[in-house]
């Protein structure tokens, strides 16, 4: 079950007006749809893998999902959910890379290719915070983008 | 490699260049920390085997500082004074050991090259996308990139002007690494041209040999290449030539426009590249590049990379094995070894005393020499090269300065000839069949019957299993010759394979695949000639023993699954291709299936169809278009003709006329059945 799941939005952006139907007979206002809030999805991620498997430390656990979750909670305006507050993500990321207890190397939920009686292992640490750095890399400096993790 | 590791979980990484490094041969370019699980003797592989090649390691890189100061004492003796031409050298040597650390870690997949945001938006491409690359992509990781995350949904072209500037490239390097009376300059210039050229030629050279990924090469004629080169003005006194790079570029974006003339107008065509006046030009021109930084950004210098990554747009993960970055530093530097304090494994690309031939390169092949600690029943030699594959499943001796019993067992797989006869099998049916009609056959009058000139040769290769006698001239049949020709008009198939497994070549045959699971085909491996080996691949097909899938190699098919075991490897296989894609091509699944579960095709079609009819997957066929990239995935089946006579058909498995009779079947789109 994936429990993980980071996207990135950029504003929309449509040469149309956009709107949706409204029940009739409702208080509805028509004027509380503001099209120039439509957000887009521009990327998507959902490792199978739990991203914090290697932490064993359950403060440490407790920091990191406060970090990404709560962060970046979907109730959290577009601005506050900007890329700089994932850099500071990635800097404990990067932090944590050289802690030996806080990159743990686990069994996944993934077969191995080369022995199908093994699962496969990783740092979900380590290789979370290479896939964070290239998404902060890729789309750190485009204006207006946010991200969501659920 | 694993057994030279022993018990060691930490080892030093260090690279070396016979010229340059004249000071201190080997430089240290970070620590290997082995993670391998400590449950390995649960399992039947060795952990340590298993975390070489599962990727299941963690590389540090040592800080800009140090590496600095480390490639300084390679380079030269602390008391030596400097021209300032020489010191501008030694600069162009320390920014090119940087930055040739960024290109080799991208191009193995450590770390991703970081593409313009606007493209990532469509990345993986759901309809069909052609890349044409320049110069820039291949040595910076970015093909790479496409070739596993983006393809078959990107197909890759490479315009001939790209192998040009990397020939160009290595031809630098040879020269100045060749040149009779070498100054400090051009030593250490020659070090930022071997770390250039040879790492990209050999991107090209894994991504004709050493992946499924199919090369487009579009026609080029001399005249726009001629004028292609010019003089070098930094390196003056060796005449060396460099390419015109707008003239490359124009080429390349030449390339892009004369195919997306051929094809339809929504077909997209993008130039890959990290070149930022290429793509402005791409862009001025109306077309779209698809535009990477490898520089500026993400740097692989003092972090800590690992072997096990997430896949960027799937929800699994990918993994880059050991060897993969061990034969990749050492053919970027020469030499590449891992250091631990009771061994060393060594792996060498190139030495002044090491030959070349074109196949170590097809068969990744390069010179390894080790110490270890300690190997069971063997010793291993201090001293002495043999050639060594970066999957290390197959290792083939050459004129290795090691003796045999001096060869770790588990790393050589010596073939010896198993036949030399040459026979055709629809020709040996027919002779089984006139055979056992007849009872008995005169050798001279069935030579003239049969038209066959070799008949003794069918002759041997069946009274070496039994079915038949020689009397003088004449043959005369066994009771098992019967058998066979029973089994051979009723389609018997497993009777056929069980009379088959009587013949002892045959039987031998059956054993290496069985013993070594895959081996390599006929041109990789002199185990048998191609004309032996083409009736032996043949038989193990039609006895549904074997497949051959090219560029893989012969393996075993043997396996009949319980229809739920099967449905549920079906879906595996399935998933493991679609990475994305609904549709995958169906060739790709049914070799899938024999690769990972031993399923031969003609199992897998009954099995599939019992599958379906049981209620446990659906399976929907996609067929329109003719897949003829793979003409050469051939399965060869026993079937009867028109007339009701046994024969064998050749199918082409990735044509779609295989799978399901009389229905396209080029892709294929598979799902658990809800119940």
């Amino acid at each position: 079950m994936n429990t993980f799941r980071l996207t990135v939005w950029h504003p929309f952006r449509s040469d149309r007006d956009l709107h949706y139907p409204m029940t009739v007979g409702t208080t509805e206002d028509p004027q509380t749809f503001i099209s120039a809030k439509l957000q887009e999805v521009v990327y998507s991620w959902s490792p199978e893998q739990d991203v914090l498997a290697g932490i064993t430390d359950e403060p440490l656990r407790a920091e990191l999902r406060t970090l990404l979750f709560s962060s970046f909670a979907a109730s959290l305006s577009p601005q506050q959910r900007n890329f700089g507050k994932l850099a500071e993500v990635i800097e404990r990321l990067e932090q944590l890379t050289n802690e030996e207890t806080a990159c743990n190397w686990t069994d996944t939920v993934q077969t191995d290719n080369f022995d199908e009686d093994s699962s496969l292992r990783c740092s979900p640490t380590i290789a979370l915070y290479h896939h964070l750095h290239w998404l902060l890399e890729v789309f750190g400096n485009v204006p207006g983008l946010s991200v969501m993790i659920r | 490699m694993a057994a030279t590791i022993g018990d060691c979980r930490t080892l030093r990484l260090e690279v070396s260049e016979d010229k340059c490094f004249a000071a201190s041969p080997w430089l240290p370019v970070g620590t290997i920390d082995l993670h391998p699980s400590t449950i390995g003797e649960l399992t039947q592989s060795d952990p340590i085997i298993t975390a070489i090649r599962s990727g299941q390691f963690s590389w540090t890189l040592p800080s800009t500082d140090q590496l600095s100061s480390d490639l300084k004492t390679c380079l030269y003796h602390s008391s030596r004074k400097f021209t300032d031409k020489e010191l501008a050298a030694i600069g162009k040597a320390e920014k090119a050991l940087f930055e040739a650390l960024q290109d080799i870690t991208r191009r193995l997949l450590l770390l991703l090259p970081i593409f313009d945001p606007g493209i990532i938006c469509d990345m993986p491409f759901r309809t069909p996308s052609t890349l044409i690359l320049d110069t820039s992509a291949v040595k910076q990781g970015a093909l790479d990139f496409a070739c596993r995350f983006l393809y078959p949904m990107a197909r890759i072209k490479v315009p001939a002007v790209v192998p040009v500037e990397i020939l160009n490239m290595a031809d630098r390097f040879l020269s100045l690494r060749r040149k009779s009376s070498p100054t400090f300059q051009s030593v250490v210039n020659s070090l930022s041209e071997h770390l250039d050229s040879q790492g990209t030629q050999r991107a090209l050279l894994r991504l004709e040999w050493h992946s499924d990924i199919e090369v487009e090469r579009p026609m080029v004629g001399p005249d726009p290449l001629r004028a292609i080169f010019k003089p070098d003005s930094e390196i003056t006194e060796t005449s060396l030539s460099v390419v015109q790079r707008s003239l490359a570029d124009r080429l390349v974006f030449e390339s892009a426009r004369e195919h997306k003339a051929q094809l339809s107008p929504d077909h997209k065509v993008c130039v890959l590249t990290s070149d930022q006046g290429l793509a402005r030009m791409v862009l001025a021109e109306g077309m779209v590049p698809i535009y990477f930084d490898a520089r500026k950004t993400a740097n692989p210098i003092g972090k800590k990379l690992t072997g096990t990554l997430f896949h960027p747009f799937t929800t699994q993960l990918y993994t880059v094995s050991l060897t993969d970055v061990l034969w990749e530093l050492a053919t970027c530097f020469g030499s590449a070894r891992l250091v631990h304090k009771d061994g060393e494994f060594q792996v060498t690309a190139m030495a002044d005393d090491l030959h070349w031939f074109p196949y170590q390169s097809r068969e990744n092949l390069l010179w390894c020499r080790w110490t270890a600690p300690v190997v069971p029943t063997h010793s291993i030699a201090e001293k002495g090269f043999i050639h060594a594959t970066a999957e290390e499943d197959i290792v083939v001796e050459t004129e290795a300065t090691v003796s045999e019993p001096s060869m770790p067992s588990h790393s050589v797989l010596a073939f010896k000839r198993i036949s030399s006869l040459v026979i055709s099998v629809p020709m040996l049916l027919r002779f089984v069949e006139q055979l056992s009609r007849n009872g008995t056959m005169n050798i001279a009058t069935a030579k003239e019957n049969l038209g066959i000139t070799s008949l003794t040769e069918y002759a041997s290769f069946l009274r070496s299993g039994g079915f038949l006698i020689k009397r003088g001239e004449e043959l005369v049949k066994e009771p098992l010759l019967d058998d066979l020709q029973t089994a051979i008009t009723t389609l018997n198939i497993s009777g056929i394979a069980l009379l088959l497994m009587r013949i002892p070549t045959f039987i031998e045959f059956m054993e290496l695949l069985t013993r070594h699971q895959r081996v390599p085909e006929w041109d990789s491996a002199p185990y048998m000639r191609r004309s032996t080996f083409n009736a032996y691949k043949v038989l193990s097909e039609i006895s549904i023993l074997a497949l051959t899938i090219p560029g893989k190699g012969i393996c075993i098919t043997g396996i009949h699954p319980t229809v739920e075991q099967f449905s549920n490897e079906a879906i595996i296989a399935y998933q493991t291709l679609s990475q994305g894609d609904q549709w995958v091509l169906t060739g790709a699944w049914l070799e899938e299936l024999a690769l990972r579960f031993e399923y031969h095709p003609v199992t897998t079609r009954h099995m599939l169809q019992w599958a379906h009819e049981s209620g446990l997957v659906e399976r929907y066929y996609e067929g329109s278009t003719i897949e003829t990239r793979f003409e050469d995935h051939k399965l060869a089946v026993l079937e009867r003709d028109e007339d009701g006579s046994p024969t064998v058909r050749v199918y082409r498995l990735y044509h779609g006329d295989f799978l399901y009779g009389g229905r396209a079947s080029v892709r294929i789109q598979i799902e658990r059945k809800r119940q």
